[in-house]
């Protein structure tokens, strides 16, 4: 597969914050890859350096192998890009818009198409747009000049479920012929369903970048068995929360090496026993948040529970803690 | 590159129409009153000759301009004392300030950085079209009043006017070079606008002063005011240090936005 966007090394500090700390990852051709992340993780900072919008003052950003920011001219005629916040000129109609994207662009040649799939009307004012319908100009713009690149920061915010789905089918088939996805979102359940693989950032730094069919396969499992008269605490440990205990039943959740767990159940009378993987949601809890882990108890001190928690500075943070 | 200075243009066309109209409103008025204030002229010449030398030119006038009243020396002490530098001031700033800084503070710029368009070349067709703006706005201020003054059967230099054209252009040029080169700088174009304006009071101000007191005379080498003084009208005599000046701050100011702009992060809030 062709590296289609490598990061090596990127930094971006603001004065004493450190939005992006030193993070590399590769997006390859056809992919869609998700960016993951709590607000002031350093998402919008890493994809404002790769639009060159804003300069890092370390690494290297690499789009179809050239350099981000002295090729920016030619690779802004491939990269369709949508901000996270849609912000275009109040006076002017939704028309006007693509009217001067196209001056500077070329002809759009699937712009009927797309104002007809997100149902957008071209003459109405951008002042006038409700927050869905600016969202569908960003997504229109992004896509009309026929990229071969999508940057997507929260391409889906404020969009109705049905959009959302029109959406996510376009992105799936863009990708599918040849194109090329990087997209932030907050949406678990929208990157689990479209995208191949995910990168986690958390204080700038990058935590992860997995399949999302390997992080499925991560070490935590949800198990729930049936006993008369057994004393759950038995089973606790630093990798063995309880749930709950409600006549018998009781519900764990584990994390790494299951096997302790099974030979302390083989000493019990089991009536019933389930063991599950843990929904993706659960496995993205486990990176975002900064106190509970993925079972909702205070992460151990140990655990990689509790990783973002917004762009800070490391060490004025170690002083406060 | 001028796809995107005439749609500029016609973006920013209100505000330079506006000002374009009250500019010629005024011109108006001066040439049609001219032959009626010609006929008062010795009354006021008595006026003005108790007045002192260097409170009359503080407001652009002088005893002289009476002594051999002519359009030229009507349009120097009303229109081009004060009126038109302010005009003039107060639309270049305006135009600037809503250039780059306008952008980046309503966000727009991200759809402009998102295109294939280079931040060299987005800084100079809207600097460019800025002076597309503002030459239209100057020229109908200053040379109209040769048709008019035909329309109105006055007597005119039409060479004074080209001469004051030129310095007017610079100055207004020079104005918003300044504005321009802020306006690269800072993401607000509130900033823009006050150190702007302020720049430019600060400069009337040092002038006004140089004018009222001999000690302080020098003070007057800072200001645009000194440079772009209504003599070039009367007098047909063009400043040349006025000329080095205004060229200087406007390549000066153009060379370090262009640079700042290019290399500076560009993100909106």
């Amino acid at each position: 597969m062709a590296k289609v966007i490598e990061l090596h090394n990127l930094v971006k500090h603001f004065g004493e914050v450190h939005a992006v700390d030193g993070i590399s990852f590769v997006v390859e051709k056809g992919e869609i890859f998700g960016f993951l992340g709590p607000n002031g993780a350093g998402k919008t900072t890493t994809i404002r350096c790769m639009m060159d919008f804003i300069r890092p003052q370390e690494g290297e950003i690499k789009i179809l192998g050239k350099d981000a920011q002295k090729d920016s001219v030619s690779l802004k005629e491939k990269i369709g890009y949508l901000s996270d916040t849609p912000l275009f000129y109040g006076h002017w109609s939704v028309g006007k818009h693509f009217a001067f994207q196209q001056a500077l662009r070329g002809c759009s040649k699937n712009l009927s198409n797309l104002l007809e799939k997100f149902d957008l009307n071209p003459k109405l004012r951008f002042s006038s747009l409700s927050s869905g319908n600016k969202r569908k100009l960003s997504i229109i713009l992004a896509l009309m000049n026929n990229p071969e690149i999508l940057i997507l920061d929260e391409p889906t915010l404020a969009l109705d479920p049905l959009l959302q789905n029109a959406f996510h089918l376009y992105i799936e088939n863009f990708a599918k012929t040849g194109g090329t996805v990087f997209m932030s979102s907050h949406n678990l359940s929208e990157v689990e369903k479209i995208c191949d693989r995910v990168g986690i950032i958390k204080d700038g730094k990058m935590v992860a970048v997995e399949k999302i069919s390997e992080l499925k396969l991560m070490k935590m499992y949800d198990v729930s068995f049936h006993s008369e008269n057994v004393n759950p605490k038995i089973f606790a440990d630093k990798n063995t929360q309880i749930v709950s205990h409600t006549n018998g039943i009781v519900l764990l959740k584990v994390k790494g090496d299951i096997n302790p767990l099974i030979k302390k159940l083989a000493t019990v009378k089991l009536k019933d026993l389930e063991i599950t993987h843990v929904s993706l949601e659960d496995i993205f809890m486990e990176f975002y948040s900064p106190q509970l882990n993925a079972f909702g108890n205070p992460a151990a001190e140990n655990s990689t529970a509790g990783l973002f928690n917004g762009a800070r500075i490391p060490s004025k943070q170690n002083k406060d803690n | 590159m001028l796809k995107l200075i005439w749609a500029t243009i016609k973006e920013r066309k209100w505000p330079v129409l506006i000002y374009s109209t009250s500019s010629i409103l005024l011109l108006l008025l001066y040439v049609a009153l001219y032959p009626s204030l010609q006929s008062q002229n010795q009354q006021l010449a008595e006026v003005m000759k108790n007045m002192p030398e260097s409170f009359l030119k503080a407001f652009g006038m002088s005893s002289s301009l009476l002594t051999n009243f002519t359009l030229e020396s009507l349009l120097a002490s009303k229109q081009f004392s004060l009126v038109f530098q302010v005009l003039a001031a107060i639309l270049a700033i305006s135009i600037a300030g809503n250039d780059l800084s306008g952008e980046i503070e309503k966000g727009t710029i991200e759809f402009l950085l998102s295109q294939p368009i280079s931040r060299l070349k987005l800084y100079f067709a809207r600097f460019l079209s800025g002076v597309v703006l503002l030459t239209f706005f100057v020229a109908v201020s200053t040379l109209l009043a040769v048709p008019l003054a035909e329309a109105f059967n006055v007597t005119y230099v039409a060479s004074n006017y080209y001469k004051l054209f030129l310095v007017a252009e610079l100055y207004s040029l020079a104005v918003y070079s300044i504005a321009y080169f802020l306006s690269a700088l800072f993401s607000s174009k509130g900033r823009v606008y006050g150190i702007s304006a302020g720049l430019i009071t600060a400069m009337y101000i040092a002038y006004l002063f140089a004018a009222l007191k001999d000690s302080l005379d020098n003070l007057k080498y800072i200001s645009f005011f000194h440079y772009f003084s209504a003599d070039v009208l009367f007098s047909g005599t063009i400043d040349k240090v006025g000329i080095f000046i205004f060229s200087l701050i406007i390549i000066i100011g153009i060379g370090i936005g262009a640079v700042i702009f290019k290399n500076r992060d560009i993100a909106t809030s």
